[in-house]
């Protein structure tokens, strides 16, 4: 059987600032990525817009999420809630959606020693040097989480990704 | 000649409906923040006075003059096609059209300049087919 090759694959990460996105041609492929902070009100919604320009301008093949099912991360009920608005949006634009939970990708990057979020940035800003200046230094307790850090996390979701399409065992689509 | 090279590409369209390379249309926002720059220090490098024509050739709404092509091209050290590579196929398209055309005209002639021209069209058709992602 001939194994389908997608040929850009983009992965959102919604954060409580905003989302983190990344969009890639390969593994190895970087061709965008950002961190879109966004206060205020209406917060969803105004991700949604901006998401919505990302689908609009790259068209991807595929949006990998984070599973945030009950049977996968627990999340707040408004990245829930703005995880299911971009799945319905990808929807209509016809993309194939993968979502994959925290659990998947840790094991994903196991194999690498990843044992918190800082070494997971490590460990990609490792393999694709285009986003070595956007790791942050190590959190301390009473840090927030640094915005950059969502960068990493949907690098990280287009990576489980692509590993589960060698594998063959793709996530919720 | 063309028929056999309609029939090849068919085939090809066929099999590899899936693994066609989709690419952007311009790759010239992936380069500029690959090296940290914005696009106001890119259009300084190309000599514009303001970052407006570097939004609109990563938009893709404005094709890039033969200036900011190889201005481009030099900075990165990438190839103009590589960077524009919607515009590259279109050009092919185009070009290779035309030439089937000049072809089909010159069909029958038997003078040495239309032998001459007819070989150079066939190498310019499979110089075309040869490539990776030709756009034939």
């Amino acid at each position: 059987m001939k194994r389908r090759r997608y040929n850009s694959v983009l992965a959102v990460y919604p954060s409580v600032r905003g989302f983190g996105y990344v969009l890639f041609e390969a593994p190895m492929s970087v061709v965008d990525w950002g961190v879109r902070e966004v206060r205020g009100r209406q917060k969803n919604q105004r991700c949604l817009v901006a998401i919505a320009a990302l689908l609009d301008r790259y068209q991807p093949d595929v949006l990998v999420l984070q599973d945030m099912s009950a049977a996968g991360t627990r999340r707040s009920i408004r990245l829930r809630e703005l995880n299911a608005g971009i799945e319905e949006m990808a929807a209509e634009y016809g993309f194939a959606v993968y979502a994959y939970s925290r659990a998947q990708v840790r094991h994903a990057f196991a194999p690498y020693g990843v044992t918190n979020k800082h070494s997971l940035a490590e460990v990609i800003a490792k393999h694709l040097p285009v986003f070595e200046r956007y790791v942050p230094p190590p959190r301390k307790l009473w840090m927030n989480e640094d915005a950059r850090m969502s960068l990493f996390d949907a690098a990280a979701l287009a990576l489980t990704f692509f590993q589960s399409l060698e594998e063959g065992e793709l996530g919720i689509g | 000649m063309s028929a056999n090279m309609a029939a090849r590409v068919t085939a090809k369209t066929a099999v590899d409906a899936f693994t066609m390379t989709k690419k952007l249309a311009s790759y010239v926002r992936t380069h500029r923040r690959r090296w940290a720059l914005t696009q106001d220090e890119l259009a300084g490098l190309l000599g514009y006075e303001t970052s407006a024509i570097i939004s609109a050739l990563e938009r893709n709404v404005r094709e890039p003059s033969l200036r900011a092509a190889h201005s481009l091209s030099l900075i990165f050290d990438v190839s103009p096609a590589e960077l524009f590579p919607h515009l590259h196929l279109t050009t092919e398209n185009e070009v290779l059209q035309r030439a089937r055309d000049l072809y089909d005209r010159l069909q029958g002639n038997t003078s040495r300049a239309v032998k001459l021209k007819l070989d150079f069209l066939e190498d310019v058709f499979a110089r075309a087919d040869a490539r990776p992602e030709s756009a034939t």
